[in-house]
C-alpha cells in the first residue's frame, strides 16, 4: 500500500484534499477585523482597515477551473437492492477520487442514492480490516493482533480438522448472505469449499423465500414485469413495498406513470416515500393484506368487474374463489384491515376498470408469519382482472431474480457433495442453532462457524440468542469482513475482504434486467482478498486438489455465463466486459400462457396448497403476534413493531459511515401520538421497547402519519456497538419462521413501550 | 449566459436526500455540514418536501455584506461563490442570508456555501445535486426559462435578494 493510501485510511477520508492554503489564512488574519459572531448573534463587523489582497474584480475575471477527471473504470453497486446501479469511478495514482452513477443505464440514469454517494468514505474508511488477525482476550470485545495469512490459514485448518475429527463435517457451518453480492464471490466460488468439506447446508431464507414459494401455487412459476414498465402502465399498485427506501431509482418510473395520466396506489402500514404522491394511500393494519385482497376480489366479482373470458380460458377454481371471497364483505374487510369501506370500494373499482395495471408485491410484506398466505392472496387479483400474460406493462412484479441469467450453481462444486442428506440449517434460526435451541443442533453442535458477506450479530432476529451463541468458548468463528462489525468482534480469526472496488465480479439486478460487469478500480487495500480467493486458499490448505479451487475470477465468471439465456442472446464475457452492462431480453411475462401447475392452468383453487396445510384458495390468517393471533400476548405487549429498511442503510451496511450516521440521527422508534399520549411519552424521550425477547432503548419520535395507532416502527438496522445501550432493534425481533419456506418474520413482533 | 437557477418539482420530490449527500460528497463537507439540506420522508410528517442550497440570488445579501469580499457573483452566470482562501469565517454572510445557506465549519474556520458546482459545470457536468437526484425532480438552467413559482411552503421569495430558485408546486 502506498503512503498516500495509508494517509487516506488514517484520516478517515473525511477530507481528502487540503482545503485552505495556510499562508493565505494567516495573511487574512492580519487584516485587523474584529467582531466575529456566532449564528444567533447580531452581526457587528467593525472596521475594515484595508481592502483584501484579491479585489472583487480580479475574482470575477478568474476563470473557473474545470473539474479534473481521473481515469474512469466501471463498477456495479453490489448491495442487496433491486437497482444494482452501474458506477463510474475515477482513479488517480491508484486512488479513487470520484464516483458517479453511470448515465446511460436506464435504471441508474446518472444518479447514485443517498447512501452510496458516500462510497469513498466507505472504501477508505479508517476501520477497514487490512490484515488477517487473531483474537486476543474475550470474545466480543474486539481485541485482535495482526498475523500473517499463512498463520491464519494454519489456525483455521487445524481448528476445523479438530472439530471434524470429533463431530464429523456437519459440525462446520457457513453463514453468508448479501454483504457484497456477486455471482462469483458471493453466490459462487466460496460454496465449493463447504460442499467439498461436507459442512451443514445453509437455508438462505431471510429475504424473499416466502413469496418465492407462494407465487407458483398460483401460476406454477414467477414472471414479473420489468420496472421500466411502471412508467407505461395505467395503474401502479405499490403493495407492501417501499420503493423510495429499497429501490429508489424505480421511483422515476412511477412518477412517469402518474405524469402520463396513470394512477398510483400505495398499500402499506407505513407512510412510504411514494405514498406522498400517490392518488390513494391505504394505510393498512400490518399483516392483514390477505383480507384486503379477498375483499377486493369479492367486490370485483359482485360488481361483475372480473375478466370472465380470461378466467374461463386460463384458470381453474373460480367457483371456489367466489365462495371463499364472499365472506370478505366490505364491512368485514374494513374491520380487519383498518381501511375505510369507501377507500376499499374506490380502489377495487379502479383495479377492476383501469387496465393495464401492475401490482408491485413488496418483499417486506412477506416477512410476516403469514407472509405466504398474503402473497398467495394478492397473486389472485391480476388473474381475476385478466392482466397477466397480455402485455409487458401489465401484471405484477415480485422479485425478478427469477430472470437471473448467469448460473452460480455451475461454480459451487455441487458435484463434490458426498452426502446429499446432510443437515440443513435455516439462517433465520442462527441464535437457536448456536445455543442448542434446535433439535438438529442439540446432539451435533455447530463448533466451527465461517461467516462471509454478512453481519449476523446485527441483522439476525432475536439478537440476544445470537450473541449468546457467538460468545460460546467452544465455537471457533472465522469472519471474512471489510469492517470491524459487531460480528467481527466475536471472531477467533478475522480475514480481510476486498470491497467491490478491488475485485472483479458480475451482478444482475433482481428488479431491472441488467447484467453488469464489475471491474476492479484499484488494487486490494492491505492484504485484502476476494471471497473466492479466501475460500480457495482455505481449501488448498485443507489439502483439496480439485480444479475448482484453482479457478481464477475470470474463469469463474465465464463458467457462470454458460447458460442458455446468455448463449442464445450472444452475451459472452468479452461482450459484457466491453459494454459494462447488457440488457437481458425477456418475452412478455406469461405471454406463452404456460402455467406449470398440476392442472396446467392458473390455479385459483390449489390442491397442492391444501396438501401443504393451507386454505386451497386463500385466507386471512392473523399474524402469530397480533390482537387476533395471540390475544394473551397482546394484552402484555399491545403494539406491533415493524422493522423495515431505511433509505439510509442497506440492511446494516453504511451505518459506520459518519456522514450516514449523522444523516440518520440516533435510532428512533416512530410511535403514533395517541399511543405516546397514553404512555406519557414526549417527542425525544428515551424509551424502553420491550417484549419477552429483550429490551432496547430508543428515542421516541412522535408521528401522526408515518404509522397508525397501534403500530410502532424502528428502522433496521444500526450496529449495536455504535448505539447507546449497545443493543439494536433485532435484539427483540422474532426468529419465528414464516408460513412458507421458512422465511423471516421481521415484522411479526408485539412490544410494549415504557418511559 | 444568463443567471442560472434551480427548479424543484415538489409534486414528485419524495425526500430521499440523494441531492444532499451528493452535495456533501462533492464538497467533502465536514460531518454535520450540508451545503444543500433536504427534507427526509422518513422524518417529515407530510409532503411537500423541500431541498435547498444557496439560491444564487440575483441581489445576494452575502456578497454585499462580506467584509473581505470573499463572496462574489459571477456576472455571466450569476453563480455566487465564496473564495475560501479569502473568507475569514466571520459569519456575516450567515447572518444576512434569509435562507441560512452558508454553513460555518469549525474544522475549516470558513463559511461554506454551494458554488453551483462551477468546476463541474465548466467540465460539462451537472451540479452534483442534480445528478444526485434519482427521481429527477431537481433540475437547473437559465432562470428565465425555468418557469415555476417563486415561493412555496417553507420557502418564501425574498424581494430583497431575489433567489434564483423556482418550484413546481404540489
Amino acid at each position: 500500500m502506498t503512503d498516500k493510501i495509508k494517509d487516506l485510511l488514517t484520516t478517515k477520508v473525511i477530507s481528502r484534499r487540503s482545503f485552505l492554503k495556510s499562508s493565505v489564512v494567516s495573511g487574512i488574519a492580519l487584516l485587523g477585523l474584529t467582531g466575529c459572531v456566532n449564528e444567533e448573534e447580531e452581526i457587528s463587523v467593525e472596521v475594515i482597515t484595508e481592502e483584501p489582497s484579491i479585489t472583487k474584480e480580479e475574482t470575477h475575471t478568474k476563470t473557473i477551473v474545470p473539474r479534473e477527471k481521473g481515469t474512469i473504470s466501471h463498477q456495479v453497486c453490489p448491495r442487496n437492492c433491486g437497482d444494482t446501479c452501474s458506477i463510474l469511478s475515477e482513479v488517480k495514482d491508484g486512488i479513487i477520487t470520484h464516483i458517479s452513477g453511470e448515465p446511460t443505464n436506464p435504471i441508474t440514469a446518472g444518479s447514485l442514492c443517498a447512501k452510496m454517494n458516500h462510497y469513498l468514505s466507505w472504501v477508505y474508511h479508517a476501520d477497514r480490516i487490512l490484515y488477517p488477525m487473531k483474537r486476543v482476550g474475550t470474545k466480543g470485545k474486539g481485541n485482535f493482533e495482526q498475523i500473517t495469512w499463512d498463520e491464519a490459514l494454519d489456525i483455521i485448518v487445524a481448528k476445523t480438522k479438530q472439530s471434524i475429527d470429533k463431530y464429523g463435517p456437519e459440525t462446520v457451518w457457513k453463514y453468508y448472505f448479501s454483504g457484497t453480492l456477486g455471482f462469483v464471490h458471493n453466490k459462487g466460488l466460496p460454496h465449493a469449499f463447504f460442499n467439498k468439506l461436507g459442512a451443514s447446508d445453509f437455508d438462505a431464507t431471510v429475504c424473499s423465500a416466502t413469496g418465492v414459494a407462494a407465487i407458483p401455487y398460483t401460476f406454477g412459476k414467477d414472471r414479473g414485469v420489468e420496472p421500466e414498465e411502471f412508467a407505461n402502465t395505467k395503474l401502479y399498485v405499490s403493495w407492501g413495498a417501499n420503493e423510495a427506501a429499497t429501490c429508489v431509482h424505480v421511483v422515476k418510473f412511477i412518477k412517469q406513470c402518474k405524469e402520463n395520466g396513470g394512477k398510483v396506489i400505495v398499500i402499506n402500514p407505513i407512510r412510504t416515500g411514494v405514498a406522498t404522491f400517490a392518488n390513494e394511500f391505504m394505510q393498512i393494519e400490518p399483516g392483514t393484506d390477505a383480507a384486503l385482497a379477498l375483499g377486493v376480489i369479492n367486490y370485483l366479482i359482485e360488481n361483475n368487474l372480473q375478466d370472465q373470458s380470461f378466467i374461463d380460458k386460463y384458470t381453474i377454481g373460480f367457483k371456489e374463489l367466489k365462495t371463499t371471497a364472499k365472506e370478505y364483505t366490505l364491512d368485514k374487510t374494513s374491520a380487519i384491515t383498518g381501511i375505510s369501506v369507501k377507500q376499499i370500494e374506490k380502489f377495487a373499482k379502479m383495479y377492476g376498470e383501469i387496465k393495464p395495471s401492475i401490482i408491485k408485491i413488496g418483499v417486506g410484506m412477506q416477512r410476516n408469519s403469514n407472509g405466504g398466505s398474503i402473497v398467495r392472496a394478492i397473486t389472485l387479483l391480476p388473474v381475476v382482472v385478466g392482466t397477466v400474460g397480455v402485455a409487458a406493462n401489465s401484471g405484477y412484479m415480485y422479485s425478478n431474480s427469477i430472470y437471473s441469467a448467469p448460473n452460480p450453481n455451475l461454480i459451487q462444486g455441487k458435484e463434490l457433495v458426498e452426502n446429499p442428506n446432510r443437515r440443513k440449517i435455516n439462517m433465520n434460526e442462527l441464535g437457536k442453532a448456536l445455543t442448542g435451541g434446535l433439535d438438529t443442533t442439540k446432539e451435533l453442535p455447530i463448533t466451527t462457524l465461517m461467516v462471509f458477506n454478512s453481519n449476523p450479530m446485527v441483522i439476525t432476529q432475536h439478537g440476544k440468542l445470537v450473541r449468546e451463541g457467538l460468545e460460546r468458548e467452544d465455537l471457533f468463528t472465522v469472519v471474512a469482513e471489510i469492517f470491524r462489525t459487531d460480528t467481527a468482534d466475536y471472531a477467533d480469526i478475522l480475514l480481510p475482504a476486498t470491497t467491490f472496488f478491488e475485485c472483479e465480479d458480475i451482478n444482475q439486478n433482481y428488479s431491472g434486467l441488467y447484467l453488469r460487469h464489475n471491474e476492479p478500480a484499484i488494487e486490494p487495500l492491505g492484504e485484502c482478498k476476494s471471497n473466492g480467493e479466501i475460500f480457495n486458499a482455505i481449501a488448498k490448505k485443507m489439502g483439496y486438489t480439485e480444479h475448482i479451487f484453482d479457478l481464477t475470477t475470470v474463469e469463474a465468471i465465464k463458467a457462470t455465463m454458460q447458460t442458455e439465456t446468455l448463449i442464445s442472446q450472444g452475451i459472452t464475457y468479452d461482450v459484457l466486459k466491453e459494454k459494462h452492462w447488457v440488457k437481458i431480453h425477456i418475452d412478455i411475462p406469461f405471454g406463452d400462457k404456460e402455467f406449470p401447475t398440476p392442472s396446467g392452468k392458473i390455479e385459483l383453487y390449489s390442491e397442492k396448497l391444501k396438501e401443504a396445510g393451507f386454505h386451497p384458495v386463500a385466507e386471512y390468517v392473523p399474524t402469530a403476534e397480533s390482537k387476533d393471533g395471540s390475544p394473551d400476548l397482546f394484552k402484555k405487549y399491545p403494539l406491533t413493531l415493524m422493522t423495515p429498511h431505511t433509505k439510509n442503510l442497506i440492511n446494516s451496511q453504511m451505518y459506520n459511515i459518519p456522514q450516514i450516521k449523522e444523516l440518520m440521527g440516533e435510532p428512533v422508534l416512530y410511535i403514533h401520538r395517541d399511543d405516546a399520549l397514553e404512555r406519557g411519552i414526549m417527542d425525544g424521550d428515551k424509551i424502553n421497547v420491550l417484549n419477552d425477547r429483550g429490551t432496547i432503548v430508543l428515542t421516541a419520535k412522535l408521528t401522526s402519519t408515518i404509522t397508525k395507532k397501534g403500530t410502532v416502527l424502528s428502522y433496521s438496522c444500526p450496529w449495536p456497538k455504535l448505539v447507546e445501550g449497545g443493543k439494536s432493534v433485532n435484539e427483540i425481533t422474532s426468529d419465528r419462521l414464516s408460513d412458507m419456506a421458512g422465511g423471516s418474520t421481521y415484522h411479526t413482533n408485539l412490544v410494549e413501550v415504557t418511559k | 449566459m444568463a443567471q442560472l437557477g434551480f427548479l424543484l418539482d415538489q409534486r414528485y420530490c419524495i425526500g430521499c436526500q440523494g441531492c444532499e449527500t451528493a452535495c456533501q460528497a462533492r464538497n467533502e463537507a465536514p460531518i454535520g455540514i450540508s451545503l444543500r439540506t433536504a427534507d427526509s420522508f422518513e422524518y417529515k410528517e407530510s409532503a411537500p418536501f423541500l431541498t435547498v442550497s444557496c439560491s444564487h440570488c440575483e441581489e445576494p445579501a452575502c456578497v454585499a455584506t462580506c467584509p473581505v469580499k470573499a463572496i462574489t457573483k459571477n456576472p455571466e452566470n450569476g453563480i455566487v461563490k465564496t473564495d475560501y482562501a479569502i473568507c475569514i469565517g466571520c459569519k456575516a454572510c450567515i447572518a444576512v442570508c434569509p435562507y441560512g445557506a452558508p454553513k460555518y465549519s469549525e474544522d475549516k474556520k470558513v463559511s461554506m456555501k454551494c458554488d453551483f458546482c462551477a468546476d463541474r459545470q465548466a467540465a460539462g457536468e451537472n451540479p452534483a445535486c442534480i445528478d444526485g437526484c434519482p427521481v429527477k425532480v431537481l433540475t437547473f438552467g437559465e432562470l428565465e426559462s425555468l418557469g415555476g413559482e417563486k415561493s412555496t411552503e417553507e420557502f418564501e421569495y425574498s424581494e430583497k435578494t431575489k433567489p434564483a430558485f423556482r418550484f413546481i408546486k404540489k
